[in-house]
């Protein structure tokens, strides 16, 4: 487990917003299950998440009409419940994907170093 | 992993989730916790060291916490809140005229060959403790309702305790008011069947006055939460 640091906690605040963002574009193109989405972000170096903070995310996804699960066989046990992205969580993607990049480069602009030391 | 699942669906359980959609969320979280468990990752680490917060969280973003009406429970509660402050009260007032209390504070009186210590309470006092019973019951109803609706994560405690809160003296008043009408048609009598009728009868507007007030405060939840876009009915 992470230990609460100052930072720590920053880093998953800032996390916390996208993560809606984040999980649909790890189930794109594949669908997955919630655990298997945790690992995908930890893949992709977003292991600083708090795997069950997932589980409300995805329940809001799955409220709006972003996602939608079902269900799939597992390996010996019982079907397990997957989620996949509809076309309207398609377009949400899209947009969100604009936004941040605006937001990205705004904040980048602002945290510059050459723009710092004016 | 059994002991965050336990927590998770007394969670649910208290937060009146229905039964499928509990059975549900407990399957893929528990299958879940299995693989992370196989990974290295322990139950409590995955969920966080709060699955009862996880759970609320998790049951909540997808609106499957209904606001309950729950009428019976919180009158029921309201009823118990009120039963201590409404006691002593009766039983100052009625042990006012026992032997043991005239004997101590009465004044002789000759009734007959015999002199016997009476003692009649004046009408002021008996007025003045059936408020105070009164005040005692409305506190009393205040924190039962607000611990049963706190302990059942109740969506519409605040606003039900806002509603109680600035309706019960008005249902307290109207209670007081036909209470004492009632004893005052029978006299003021502090005879037991008297007083009993009259605690009966009190209760029964107070019993009402919570209801009424109960019923308001989750109508008025469950149109917050429909113009929030939030929660189902």
């Amino acid at each position: 487990m992470h230990r609460m640091t100052p930072a720590y906690e920053r880093t998953s605040q800032l996390l916390r917003g996208v993560l809606d963002v984040c999980l649909l574009a790890v189930i794109l193109d594949e669908p997955a299950y919630g655990y298997e989405m945790t690992r995908r972000l930890s893949a992709r170096g977003l292991d600083v998440v708090g795997e069950g903070s997932i589980y409300p995310v995805l329940g809001r996804l799955e409220r709006d009409g972003l996602v939608e699960p079902f269900q799939q066989p597992s390996d010996g046990g019982p079907p397990r419940k997957y989620y996949r992205v509809t076309p309207r969580g398609r377009s949400a993607l899209e947009r969100w994907r604009q936004e941040w990049n605006q937001t990205r480069s705004a904040i980048d602009a602002v945290l510059s170093p050459r723009e710092t030391e004016r | 992993m059994k002991e965050v699942l336990a927590a998770c669906r007394r969670t649910w359980r208290r937060l009146d989730v229905r039964r499928t959609d509990a059975r549900a969320m407990a399957a893929e979280l528990e299958a879940d916790l299995a693989a992370a468990e196989s990974d290295g990752t322990s139950a409590g680490a995955y969920v966080g060291n709060d699955p009862h917060g996880f759970a609320l969280e998790w049951a909540s973003a997808r609106g499957l916490i209904r606001t309950r009406v729950a009428l019976v429970s919180t009158v029921l509660a309201g009823v118990l809140g009120v039963i201590p402050g409404a006691v002593c009260a009766l039983f100052v007032a009625y042990g006012m005229s026992s032997e043991a209390f005239a004997e101590t504070f009465g004044s002789p009186e000759q009734l007959g060959d015999t002199s016997v210590m009476t003692y009649t309470p004046p009408s002021w006092l008996l007025l003045g403790l059936y408020t105070l019973g009164a005040v005692f019951a409305y506190v009393g109803a205040l924190a039962v309702v607000s611990a049963w609706l706190s302990w059942r994560l109740d969506q519409a405690r605040s606003r039900t305790l806002h509603y109680l809160l600035l309706g019960m003296p008005f249902g307290t008043a109207a209670a007081i008011f036909i209470a004492i009408v009632f004893a005052w048609t029978r006299d003021f009598s502090t005879d037991i069947s008297v007083v009993g009728a009259d605690a009966v009868v009190a209760t029964a507007v107070f019993v009402s006055c919570i209801a009424a007030l109960r019923l308001a405060a989750v109508r008025r939840e469950r149109i917050a939460l429909v113009l929030a876009g939030g929660g189902s009915g």
